[in-house]
Formats: C-alpha cells, sequence, structure tokens
C-alpha cells in the first residue's frame, strides 16, 4: 500500500539504525544492552525538551510578527541585534539539535542570517545556565551508569 | 532546574495565550504538532544511532583514546572523538573533570569538549532538514576549525602561562 511505502521511506533512517542495533544485540549483548540503556536515557531526555521547544516557537510562529523580529533581529538591527541573538541562544539550555528549529523559525521570521549564526555558536559555546552543576549531579551519575 | 523553568514559561506563556485569542492558540499548538511530526523520523534515527556510538565510545574508552596520543596529533584525535560524539553538556563537563585528573591535557580537552558541543557529525541528518548541505557542511567544518584553534588558546592560557 502506497502509504506504507511513504511511512517505510520517511523512517528509513530509523530503521537502519534500529536494525544495526539488533543484529549488534544479537552478536554482542553487553554491547546492545548497554546501547539500549543510552537509547532509553536520550529518549528521555529528548521527550522532556522537545514538547516544550516545539510549543514555544509554535507561539511565537502565530503572536510575534515578522515585523518585530525584523525589527530586533533583522537586517540592521545591528549591534542590538547579535546581543539579543548572543543572549537567546546562551539562556537556552538543551543540545544542539533543540536548536536547529528554533534557528530555523528565526530564518523564516526575517532573522537577518548572521544574527541566526550568532545564536547557534551562542547555543552551543557559551551555556550559562550549566555552569552550576551540582545538582545534577545525579543525572550525571545515571548516564554514566548506562554507559558503563 | 532548567527543565522547570522551560516547562513553568511554556505553560505560563501557553495559558496567557489561551486567556488573550483560543483560534490563535490552537494555530500555535497546530504548528508545533506539525513541526514535531515532520522532525520525529530523523530524531529516532539519531537517538538509536546516539545509543550505538555511545555503547561503543564510553567514558572509559574515550579516556584510553584521548590518553593516547600526545602532541597535535592527540588533540586532533579528541577532537574528532568530541565531533563524533554527542553527549549532554551537563555530562560532558564532569567528564572532561575525570580526564583532567586523569592526566590529559588541556589542550586535547579543549579540543574535545569544544568539538563536542559545536560539531555535530551525528545530528547531521537533523540539521540538513532545517539548514540544507551547503550551510550544514560549512558550519561543521568551520567549527572544527575553531575547536582546534580554542584548543591552541587553552594551551596556551593554561599550559604554564599563567599558572
Amino acid at each position: 500500500m502506497w502509504w506504507t511505502m511513504v511511512l517505510i521511506k520517511r523512517y528509513r533512517f530509523f530503521l537502519a539504525t534500529a536494525t544495526i542495533l539488533l543484529v549488534i544485540s544479537l552478536v554482542n549483548q553487553e554491547i546492545g544492552s548497554r546501547a539500549v540503556g543510552v537509547v532509553g536515557y536520550t529518549f528521555r531526555e529528548m521527550a522532556m525538551i522537545i514538547p516544550p521547544v516545539f510549543i514555544l516557537l509554535g507561539l511565537l510562529d502565530v503572536w510575534i510578527p515578522r515585523e518585530t523580529m525584523m525589527r530586533f533581529m533583522g537586517e540592521g538591527s545591528g549591534v542590538k541585534g547579535m546581543l539579543i541573538a548572543i543572549l537567546l541562544g546562551s539562556a537556552a539550555t538543551g543540545p544542539l539539535y533543540a536548536a536547529f528549529p528554533v534557528a530555523s523559525v528565526f530564518m523564516k521570521k526575517g532573522v537577518k542570517f548572521s544574527n541566526v549564526l550568532i545564536f547557534i555558536g551562542a547555543w552551543t559555546r557559551s551555556k550559562f545556565t550549566q555552569y552550576q552543576t551540582t545538582p545534577k549531579l545525579w543525572i550525571n551519575s545515571q548516564y554514566l551508569r548506562n554507559l558503563q | 532546574m532548567t527543565n522547570i523553568a522551560l516547562y513553568l514559561a511554556t505553560v505560563l506563556l501557553l495559558g496567557l495565550s489561551y486567556t488573550r485569542d483560543r483560534g490563535k492558540t490552537r494555530k500555535a499548538l497546530k504548528k508545533a504538532l506539525k513541526a514535531f511530526k515532520n522532525i520525529l523520523p530523523q530524531f529516532l534515527g539519531i537517538i538509536v544511532l546516539v545509543g550505538l556510538l555511545m555503547a561503543v565510545f564510553d567514558a572509559a574508552f574515550i579516556s584510553r583514546l584521548i590518553g593516547q596520543e600526545s602532541g597535535w596529533l592527540g588533540v586532533l584525535l579528541s577532537a574528532v572523538v568530541g565531533a563524533v560524539t554527542l553527549i549532554p553538556g551537563i555530562v560532558a563537563f564532569p567528564t572532561a573533570a575525570m580526564l583532567i585528573q586523569g592526566g590529559a591535557g588541556y589542550m586535547k580537552i579543549g579540543a574535545f569538549v569544544s568539538a563536542l558541543m559545536m560539531v555535530g557529525v551525528v545530528t547531521l541528518p537533523v540539521e540538513l532538514e532545517y539548514f540544507g548541505r551547503r550551510l550544514s557542511i560549512a558550519r561543521n567544518l568551520l567549527a572544527f576549525l575553531f575547536s582546534l584553534l580554542v584548543a591552541y588558546i587553552i594551551g596556551k592560557v593554561c599550559g604554564g602561562l599563567w599558572f
């Protein structure tokens, strides 16, 4: 049926990696179970971060007009636009892959291209929300347990 | 902590949006769902890929790899390892601390953490979806080169110039 073909095509990358995981698990159970542990951890992490990010992006898309975004971060926004891009990128938490959807909405909304790149750079580089890592140590131990 | 803040902000803004305009709020949620559906296949694939990579590149393996080579080759190797692995920042920083305690040089750690955070070989499928081929490849290449520059500067700053 045509829709199963569409589904298979859309999920081919996932299906390929899942097949590799299955084969590896059959060959080497230890590596396989470790991989499944990390998959579980990463899935939980993504499941926590992705819904609010996408909802916030939807709200931004609907409520903030293109003109406003352009005034603050578009062509001719100058140093102000750069500073906003740095601030937004640094304040945001989450892994790199969470930054891509945000950046793509920015581009759609007429944010200057260089400011989008500044935003991504700040997201990946300056993490001032992550300097206080002590309360998060349990996450580390959990993660390391999955790795070991 | 930051997750709580993120959720609080989302709920607050969503509530505010709902009291102002129900139709717009519904539209925003629909857009969110559509964007999510579009990227879900890539995300799922990456999750499994990360699991596979991490099962091989565990903390012990990473420190063995990074610890082995010295000099510029070691730095380059650290950057490559950082580029292909995907570890959340909150785990990466303590891991880096562990590596330093284990005797790895500052230059290597600088290269590893920088490449880890900025270069995403594993997340390339998602990035391609949003940015296209040219921009994604250029961004990752430049980020990789920048990681080496950062390693050089960190090596100079931490390697006996001031300490």
